[in-house]
């Protein structure tokens, strides 16, 4: 266990330069910043993190980085705007979030047109509205699990199906879901997308369940037809059986498949 | 082009002046969403079950909290509408809903309360902060008739300092409540004897002017604030009751925000030299 610490400004432009320069190559991370009294300072309250973590899936992230939360004292309000307290989070489990391949490299994957943060699954991007500032969470690898899981943390299922699946692993799916408030905060409405998506017997997503184009997807649930049921239901104040029985016929692929 | 939006869903709109809601600062700990609703202001409401459920969903950025204010016939508010869940504790979006069984039946616009918008009756917020060099004249109020909207002018050196510090003064407790006891007694001394305002026409009017009436009569509410009569020889007793009035205003507010004792817990009674 060592004590966490948390790059400083200039700590958060060294791990960007490693990512620009160096990682692809599959160089190691300089974990040596959080150490580093130039880079990175002691954060309070005091919370310890386990070196040799390993983490099966985001979910298992999630689980183990609220728990350390909640054993800190560590809130919510302390940390959902501290962009440079989730780069050093990426940084200490580097090789998790972004493994090196058989053949000794890295996929380090990069929004080239974003003029503010190339790497935002690694740095969360910060965005000013209305005079406050605050992180785009959906993109960034730690972030958008802690905030999946955070919400659901109570729920049976700890929303394992938007979690399913490596660190390293993301789709436009989580991406959009993680982007929606409204989604992620409302656990019938997971538990409906565990309803009609989740492969209980195999513990696996049903394939497909991502596919823009298939009728059904997760995307026409949580966007276009979230949108369009929320002008005359309540799908918080629905459990989620009640939101999947309510689904238009599109989704019967999918509800045939539940009980096939 | 003018166009239209036609709602054809059957969901009401639950009118801004059925929600009167302010945001309360607790020390060292979440702000209370407090919130008061009169049904009867929007008669079409009426026809709703009473059996049909009252939320409000409050929000900041990705983070979001939904209080059960019970039936529509019995509101009444949860016993804890800490802000405890958000991600910012200086302001919040919510709209309010009324459902039964899974149907939305009606739906308020969003809303917007901060700490430094004690009440929204107003659509609009009721004061923006802003910075300018002011040389060494740490704020200033600005308010005049015409103004869109009044801002509390910081100097921009102080703004800049604090922002860089990561302790924004619109985020500082200590410095907020030290400046906004004079903000709201600048505030009414401009509507009240600056402008002589028609106090009861006012109390209806939806823009700044009448949501700060609003909740300076909500700081007193059993005392009518006085009214200025076209006669000369009037004025005096009217300057003095309407300073009287708001005097009592201001105190009601520094008191129902424990201003005083908070600066001290917050470090203000240190001393200097």
């Amino acid at each position: 266990m060592v004590e966490f610490r948390v790059l400083t400004d200039e700590g958060v432009d060294q791990f960007r330069i490693f990512l620009e320069e160096s990682a692809r190559d599959g160089q190691p991370a300089p974990k040596h910043l959080l150490t580093d009294r130039t880079y990175s300072k002691e954060f309070r309250p005091i919370m310890y993190l386990a070196l040799s973590q390993k983490f099966d899936s985001k979910q298992d992230f999630g689980r183990y980085i609220v728990k350390v939360f909640d054993d800190a004292g560590v809130t919510r309000q302390l940390i959902s705007k501290n962009r440079n307290f989730w780069a050093s989070i990426i940084l200490r489990y580097f090789e998790q979030f972004c493994p090196v391949n058989e053949n000794g490299r890295r996929k380090v994957p990069m929004e080239k047109k974003d003029q503010y943060e190339k790497y935002p699954k690694f740095i969360p991007r910060i965005i000013s509205r209305g005079g406050e500032q605050s992180l785009r969470g959906r993109r960034h690898y730690a972030l958008t699990s802690y905030l999946i899981f955070d919400y659901n943390k109570n729920t049976e299922h700890q929303a394992d199906v938007l979690l399913s699946g490596g660190l390293d692993s993301w789709g436009d799916d989580i991406e959009s879901t993680a982007g929606r408030k409204e989604v992620i905060s409302n656990k019938n409405l997971i538990g409906a997308i565990r309803l009609l998506y989740w492969d209980e017997e195999n513990g696996i997503l049903r394939r497909g369940y991502s596919t823009k184009s298939r009728p059904g997807s997760i995307f026409r649930l949580i966007v276009d037809l979230r949108n369009q049921m929320k002008l005359t239901a309540d799908w918080y104040s629905m459990s989620a059986k009640e939101i999947y029985d309510s689904l238009p016929e599109e989704f019967d692929h999918w509800k045939k498949k539940r009980s096939s | 082009m003018a166009s239209r939006n036609f709602n054809y869903t059957g969901r009401m709109l639950i009118a801004q002046e059925c929600i009167d809601a302010r945001m309360s600062e607790i020390h060292l700990k979440a702000p209370l969403l407090e919130i008061e609703f009169n049904w009867e202001l929007k008669p079409a409401l009426m026809g709703i079950s009473p059996r049909a459920k009252v939320y409000v969903d409050a929000w900041k950025d990705m983070s979001f909290m939904r209080f059960d204010y019970g039936f529509f016939g019995d509101t009444k508010p949860p016993d804890n509408v800490s802000l405890s869940e958000l991600d910012s504790w200086s302001s919040a979006d919510f709209i309010v809903r009324i459902v039964d069984n899974g149907s939305l039946l009606a739906a308020s616009k969003k809303h917007t309360v901060s700490l430094a918008q004690p009440d929204l009756k107003s659509r609009r917020s009721l004061i923006i902060a802003a910075y300018e060099d002011l040389g060494e004249r740490p704020w200033r109020l600005d308010v005049y008739e015409d103004i869109e909207m009044p801002r509390l002018v910081f100097n921009e050196k102080w703004w800049n300092e604090a922002s860089v510090s990561g302790r924004p003064l619109s985020d500082d407790s200590k410095i907020m409540g030290m400046i906004m006891p004079s903000v709201l007694e600048g505030m009414l001394n401009y509507l009240i004897i600056g402008m002589k305002s028609d106090l009861h026409r006012w109390y209806d009017d939806p823009s700044w002017k009448g949501a700060w009436i609003r909740f300076a009569r909500s700081l007193l509410p059993n005392i009518l604030p006085p009214n200025y009569e076209e006669d000369e020889t009037g004025e005096p007793e009217f300057l003095r009751d309407a300073s009287s009035w708001i005097s009592d205003v201001v105190q009601n507010y520094s008191e129902s925000k424990a201003l005083t004792s908070n600066l001290i817990d917050l470090g203000g009674g240190e001393r200097y030299g």
